[in-house]
């Protein structure tokens, strides 16, 4: 009879430390949400990591290149108008907006005026006879140009991103709160349903580190496989921001993981030290 | 003492892989419904996020070529450089809109769609294919149905098509085209599923679209 009480408490124990590895699992999610995918520093980290503004430039470039030959003028009416410096504070500033949650407004008037000189500069130059047909023509390059320069620097995942996440903090918001509530519960009665503060400790220690490893086993392994690495995303540079990105992400999880497993080491530190209190006593 | 340590710690890693595993299940299943609907989502946001270069395609940019070039000696029986624009395709009700090159090569498939360099073209009265990527300038297809007109627009004629069906199919299945028919056939083909980022791109999908004739007769 007594052997089925303590197999009955132990079983118990193990459900309620399960109960609690579950609990865990969801809270190191939602830290790890919070501070890896929907965090600004996540995003600007990727930005940062992925040399994209850089990248963003020279495709911007090509493309420009390829819109006024297109139109019959020669790439050197692009002078001073795509520079490196002018992508990466447009791009610098349409994020930070959006980070923000604020609409983005992305200013191209100097573009314009630039394109404009350039391009009468050329025509000046090459006694080309002005006409309607000619003007309009003029108008539209620039006009695609501006186009092509504004869809190059949105960076319309970030907005995306913050849309999510406001629909994630008011998930959170009550998600939270509850598991947290749920995990003291249970530290409780498994601190309580035994003889020895320890013995409950140590329950509490199986479901921590359950839950960090398998965090970080999980993590490891996309870590290390890159999934999306090979996702079918253009262009490049984007494919290049969105797996620097998922990257960090991931990392995120394993130092959570990480931080999870420190405190277990802790706690069984903590454990000996209770257990040799109890044999002093 | 040494039996007791040790007993202690195989209770330890047989305690913490079972709720490894148990938990590793439970998460699974209970999981999955939200998982997916997560991972359907980050698709679409990763999808969608992605910056386009629209302007290429712009056909009023040609004006000015049109201008400075008057004296221009092209003809209709001039066959275009490989990996270069020769025209743009169209489907107003799937909103498909993209550049044309002729040569299917990576650098053409990111600028456009690009067609397999066997020489035909459009209004010779034979098939040829044109492909593109699904998560770009292809994505609307997705959408397409039977009965849609897709057009394609070069510097010398517009060209009418109808779609008379679709199909998934094995990227290595050479039967889903036949390039040998001597009726006007135009065969666009993507990958299959869209959107899908990771797993497996092995798979198609084909439509098969019929010269209208009212656009042959122009």
């Amino acid at each position: 009879m007594k052997w089925n009480k303590s197999m009955l408490r132990s079983l118990i124990n193990s459900l309620f430390a399960f109960l609690l590895t579950l609990l865990s699992v969801t809270l190191i999610l939602c830290a790890g949400f919070s501070v890896g995918l929907f965090s600004n520093k996540s995003i600007i980290k990727a930005i940062n990591q992925s040399n994209y503004y850089n990248n963003v430039y020279q495709e911007l470039s090509s493309h420009m290149e390829d819109v006024v030959t297109a139109a019959g003028l020669p790439s050197s009416v692009l002078t001073d108008v795509i520079t490196l410096e002018r992508v990466y504070i447009g791009g610098k500033n349409y994020v930070d907006s959006a980070l923000r949650g604020e609409e983005a407004v992305i200013k191209t008037d100097k573009l314009q005026e630039q394109l404009m000189n350039n391009i009468n500069l050329y025509v000046q130059n090459e006694d080309i006879i002005q006409s309607e047909d000619l003007n309009s023509g003029i108008t539209k390059v620039i006009s695609v140009v501006e186009a092509e320069y504004k869809d190059a620097i949105q960076l319309q995942f970030v907005n995306d991103i913050v849309e999510y996440r406001l629909q994630y903090h008011h998930l959170i918001r009550i998600l939270v709160p509850i598991v947290i509530v749920l995990i003291g519960i249970l530290c409780y009665f498994l601190l309580r349903m035994q003889k020895y503060i320890h013995k409950g400790v140590r329950y509490i220690v199986y479901a921590l580190m359950a839950s960090s490893l398998m965090t970080m086993i999980v993590s490891f392994y996309l870590v290390i496989t890159k999934p999306y690495a090979g996702m079918n995303v253009l262009p490049d540079y984007y494919k290049k921001f969105i797996s620097a990105y998922l990257h960090w992400d991931l990392m995120i999880f394993i130092y959570i993981g990480g931080i999870g497993l420190t405190i277990s080491i802790a706690l069984i530190s903590l454990i000996s030290y209770l257990k040799n209190g109890i044999k002093n006593n | 003492m040494m039996n007791r340590n040790l007993r202690k710690i195989i209770t330890y890693i047989t305690m913490i892989l079972l709720f490894m595993v148990l938990g590793a299940i439970t998460l699974y299943i209970a999981g999955k419904p939200l998982a997916s609907y997560v991972m359907a989502k980050g698709n679409m946001i990763i999808v969608n996020g992605a910056p386009g270069y629209p302007g290429e395609n712009e056909p009023e940019l040609s004006k000015l070529v049109l201008n400075k070039k008057s004296t221009s000696d092209m003809s209709e029986s001039q066959v275009p450089e490989l990996d270069s624009q020769y025209g743009t395709i169209t489907c107003e009700r799937i909103a498909l809109s993209a550049p044309v090159y002729y040569g299917d090569s990576d650098a053409s498939l990111l600028k456009g769609v690009g067609q397999y360099p066997n020489g035909v073209f459009p209004g010779d009265g034979k098939p040829f294919l044109i492909s593109g990527h699904d998560a770009t300038f292809f994505a609307p297809l997705e959408q397409i149905k039977i009965g849609d007109i897709i057009t394609i627009k070069t510097d010398f004629e517009s060209y009418n098509y109808t779609v008379t069906s679709k199909i998934t199919a094995d990227a290595t299945d050479t039967a889903a085209y036949d390039l040998s028919q001597d009726k006007e056939q135009l065969i666009m083909y993507t990958c299959y599923p869209f959107g899908q980022l990771v797993g497996n791109r092995s798979k198609r999908f084909f439509v098969y679209c019929d010269r209208t004739p009212d656009s042959a007769a122009e």
